[in-house]
């Protein structure tokens, strides 16, 4: 598989924040790589700086092999935070200034199939600003695909949507993904990026923690579900244990990693030594919010 | 450079800012004309007996006309220049610029886009200008002498692109439609004030070298220098105007200083 996108210590900094800390990752043809972190982390920076409107402190980037060229935005669909169209303009003439823009042939039948692919045909001829937030972010979909590009970037593509909506733009992004097409997504949604992504990078505060396939990445320690009686005694044990993580607290539970060397037997000792007898204990199945907590924590 | 053009033309047809400020401008600009021709008719007939080498002053035919005419449309540059800050600020509002340049679009041609915009847009406020002045003059004068005194259209044009560069300098700075049209007329009382303050301590040689003062003063009302010169007669004290073409020098070197300090300013920000 070819590369399609490589960046190189990638770096930006606003006044005294370092928003992106040398950031490296390559992203090859056919993968769908899902960009995690928390509020703040530097995913929209990086994909900012990916598509041009981001200048980096330091690095460089790549498209294609083809290094910063402008010419290679027209090879990406790209929905950076929110759908940005002319509101006193419809649908059919925000998506003819894009074809203009990307150079499209056939520039009708090419909007007349991205508006039925995304239901928005019947609105055609409606106002930008009369759409909802669900419609705007279709339409939005629509001018990525409009030059059948090899690459689409979606920045939080479901953010501020209902879960109808969610569930829309999921079903739509999994279609394009079955075309073969390279897909870099930043999104909250953990669930969503676990269903669809096979590649995941994790970042806080501007770094790159993790980066791999999603089995790489889920292979990570086990987790267990811990109760105890004295809670804030628990969690001190789980702090002055180097093996223990805590990751969360469900209800009167709490969540932890713990090195995959150590037993739940093992586990429950160290509790024990220490005064806490547990009440419970028990494996949680490992999902990608779990580990992205473990990861981030 | 078709390409741009297209571009630009597909996300102003149907703005309708500018299309009632246009309108605005294509219905009012000759009535202003007529109004102001009758006013001084019917008024200032001392003023309009103030002649150049004898003849009477005609506003409304060759040569005079063109003079008229454009001092006339220079007061709406103040309204046009609101139409160029609309159509940038609105790109900064929509978030439009940063698209386009996602969209595959580089910096350099987004500005050119604009540039364009200006251009063409001084040139349709110009060339009905000319019309204008063109329809007044052949039915008022009895000999078609067109070319006579059309030296003040180009002047004209030139007065339009440093009132857009302006324009275009605080919808690029400040981004927002609504505080940058505020900056830009208020800019225009500011410079007054300062203006005037320097006539009362008798240094009206540094105001002439203020911009929106050169712009002014590339189209002055049309019998200005004698009434100045009249004045002059009377009680010695004549107002500081720059030569000619000191003063398109002046205004060609702010027009510049306003389009590359923009253009500074786009390329240096990230979008």
């Amino acid at each position: 598989m070819s590369e399609v996108l490589t960046t190189q210590h990638l770096r930006k900094e606003y006044k005294d924040t370092v928003a992106v800390k040398d950031l490296s990752i390559t992203v090859e043809e056919g993968q769908i790589f899902g960009l995690l972190g928390p509020n703040g982390s530097g995913k929209t920076t990086t994909l900012g700086m990916l598509l041009g409107v981001i200048k980096p402190k330091k690095g460089t980037f790549s498209w294609f092999g083809n290094g910063q060229k402008d010419e290679n935005r027209k090879n990406i669909g790209a929905l950076l935070e929110t759908p940005n169209f002319y509101p006193y303009l419809n649908a059919v003439d925000n998506l003819k200034i894009v074809a203009q823009i990307k150079d499209v042939t056939g520039t009708n039948e090419a909007i007349e199939r991205v508006l039925k692919r995304v239901n928005l045909w019947e609105r055609k001829k409606s106002k930008f600003k009369t759409f909802s937030l669900g419609m705007k972010q279709r339409l939005a979909l629509a001018s990525c695909m409009l030059a059948d590009p090899d690459v689409l970037v979606l920045d939080e593509p479901t953010n501020g949507l209902d879960p109808q909506g969610i569930a829309e733009i999921r079903s739509l992004i999994m279609d394009i993904a079955k075309e073969g097409k390279t897909i870099v997504i930043a999104s909250h949604l953990l669930d969503e990026i676990e269903k669809m992504c096979t590649h995941v990078a994790i970042m806080k505060h501007g770094e790159l923690l993790q980066v791999g396939t999603m089995d790489e990445i889920m292979t990570q320690d086990r987790m267990l579900m811990v109760k105890a009686e004295n809670p804030s005694k628990t969690k001190a044990i789980i702090e002055n244990t180097d093996y223990i993580s805590l990751l969360d607290e469900v209800d009167d539970e709490l969540l932890i990693a713990v090195d995959e060397k150590y037993s739940n037997a093992q586990i429950n000792q160290v509790f024990a030594e220490n005064g806490i007898y547990l009440s419970g204990l028990r494996d949680h199945k490992k999902n990608l919010e779990s580990t992205f907590l473990e990861i981030v924590k | 450079m078709k390409k741009l053009i297209a571009i630009e033309f597909a996300k102003l047809k149907k703005l309708n800012a500018l299309r009632v400020i246009l309108l605005l401008y294509f219905v009012l600009s000759p009535l202003v004309v007529y109004a102001l021709y009758s006013f001084f008719n019917t008024f200032m007939g001392p003023v309009i007996e103030l002649s150049d080498g004898g003849a009477k002053w005609n506003p409304f035919g060759f040569p005079d006309v063109w003079g008229f005419v454009t001092w006339c449309s220079s007061w709406f540059n103040v309204l046009m220049g609101v139409i160029v800050i609309i159509v940038m600020s609105n790109e900064y509002n929509y978030k439009t610029l940063k698209q386009n340049v996602i969209d595959g679009m580089s910096l350099k041609q987004v500005i050119a886009g604009k540039f364009f915009v200006v251009f063409i847009l001084s040139t349709i406020v110009t060339l009905y200008t000319m019309i204008v002045g063109l329809a007044y003059g052949l039915i008022n004068s009895e000999t078609a002498d067109v070319w006579n005194g059309f030296v003040e259209i180009p002047v004209y044009y030139l007065q339009t692109l440093c009132y857009f560069s302006f324009a275009f300098f605080f919808a690029t700075v400040v981004k927002r439609t609504a505080l940058s049209i505020i900056f830009f007329i208020v800019s225009f009382i500011v410079e007054a004030i300062i203006g005037g303050m320097l006539s009362i301590a008798k240094l009206e040689v540094i105001y002439a070298f203020f911009p929106l003062n050169a712009f002014s003063k590339l189209t002055p009302f049309p019998i200005l220098k004698e009434m100045v010169e009249a004045a002059q007669e009377r009680n010695g004290n004549i107002p500081f105007m720059l030569d000619s073409w000191v003063n398109i020098l002046v205004c060609l070197f702010y027009m510049a200083l306003f389009f590359l300090v923009s253009l500074w300013v786009i390329k240096r920000r990230d979008l």
